[in-house]
């Protein structure tokens, strides 16, 4: 089984959704054996969601019309 | 108004044809826009400055291609060039000390925290966090990196859709990313000491594997 070390190096090529399928399928399988690296992921993971939904915004519709007239205007 | 001479006439199928493959990113623009400026109005004018460049260079686009991409690297481009001097706050750190820096060092550090009470401490700290301290954390980035993890971790692109949009290379995006978060976390975990999220006081020597954390019900 991959070591733990090898998997930390490789958790953020992870959660981008980087890695080759071979690095995926290795990791992955370590995870499901491995509590404390499993701990660690899930909480990077949380981490970058939170992150990601309090600093979201969604577009205002006032701005969405004025962008669909842009191309109305040339 | 610019000359359009070498543009066909504008027909309604170009219209059509734009507003089918650029409108649906409208969100996505808004949001990575208001990351970058932390300003409604900043993030509105920059908004409508990317849809504008995007439909006056349409026919330079290659239909089919990445639409997407193209769109972030417009936006990217007009930010660097024409907002980020006026909509900068923090004073950037700089980044070579981070460089040894503990990868994951909020998780280390929720490791070495008393026991508590809640189920899930580590979720309990995350909660708290509130947009003020996640944007004062990423100011803290330098020129470049705050670009760069913004567009990785918060609006979700790939790498090879980073390099495109930043015009560098996909190493340079990896480097970026490594040394930025190294920073991002130390800076976030400063954050939830100052808004008093966490406590530096009462840690305890480091665990090797910390489970009180995350077992839920003492198990």
């Amino acid at each position: 089984m991959q070591s733990c070390e090898k998997v930390i190096q490789s958790i953020w090529e992870f959660l981008d959704r980087e890695l080759d399928a071979t690095g995926l399928a290795e990791l992955q399988k370590h995870l499901v054996l491995c509590r404390s690296c499993f701990t660690r992921v899930e909480f990077e993971r949380a981490l970058r969601d939170n992150c990601k939904t309090k600093t979201a915004h969604i577009c205002p519709d006032k701005l969405k019309l004025k962008i669909r007239q842009i191309i109305e205007l040339y | 108004m610019t000359a359009m001479t070498t543009q066909n006439p504008v027909d309604e199928e170009t219209r059509k044809a734009f507003s089918e493959a650029a409108f649906p990113h409208m969100d996505e623009m808004y949001a990575a826009a208001m990351r970058m400026t932390k300003n409604p109005q900043a993030a509105e004018d920059l908004v409508s400055d990317v849809f504008s460049k995007a439909w006056k260079s349409f026919h330079q686009f290659e239909r089919g291609t990445n639409m997407r991409a193209w769109l972030y690297r417009i936006l990217t481009n007009s930010y660097i060039n024409d907002y980020r001097k006026k909509v900068r706050h923090g004073v950037p750190v700089a980044i070579d000390q981070y460089e040894n820096q503990d990868e994951f060092y909020i998780f280390n550090q929720l490791a070495r925290q008393p026991a508590r009470e809640e189920e899930d401490p580590a979720k309990a700290v995350l909660a708290k966090f509130a947009e003020k301290d996640i944007t004062n954390a990423m100011d803290q980035l330098p020129e470049g990196y705050r670009e760069t993890v913004i567009l990785s971790d918060l609006q979700g692109l790939s790498y090879e859709e980073i390099s495109k949009s930043l015009e560098i290379p996909i190493g340079t995006v990896r480097s970026r990313l490594n040394r930025g978060r190294r920073q991002l976390q130390k800076a976030l975990w400063d954050e939830a000491v100052k808004s008093g999220y966490v406590t530096e006081k009462e840690m305890t020597p480091m665990k090797r594997w910390s489970f009180r954390l995350f077992r839920p019900g003492g198990k």
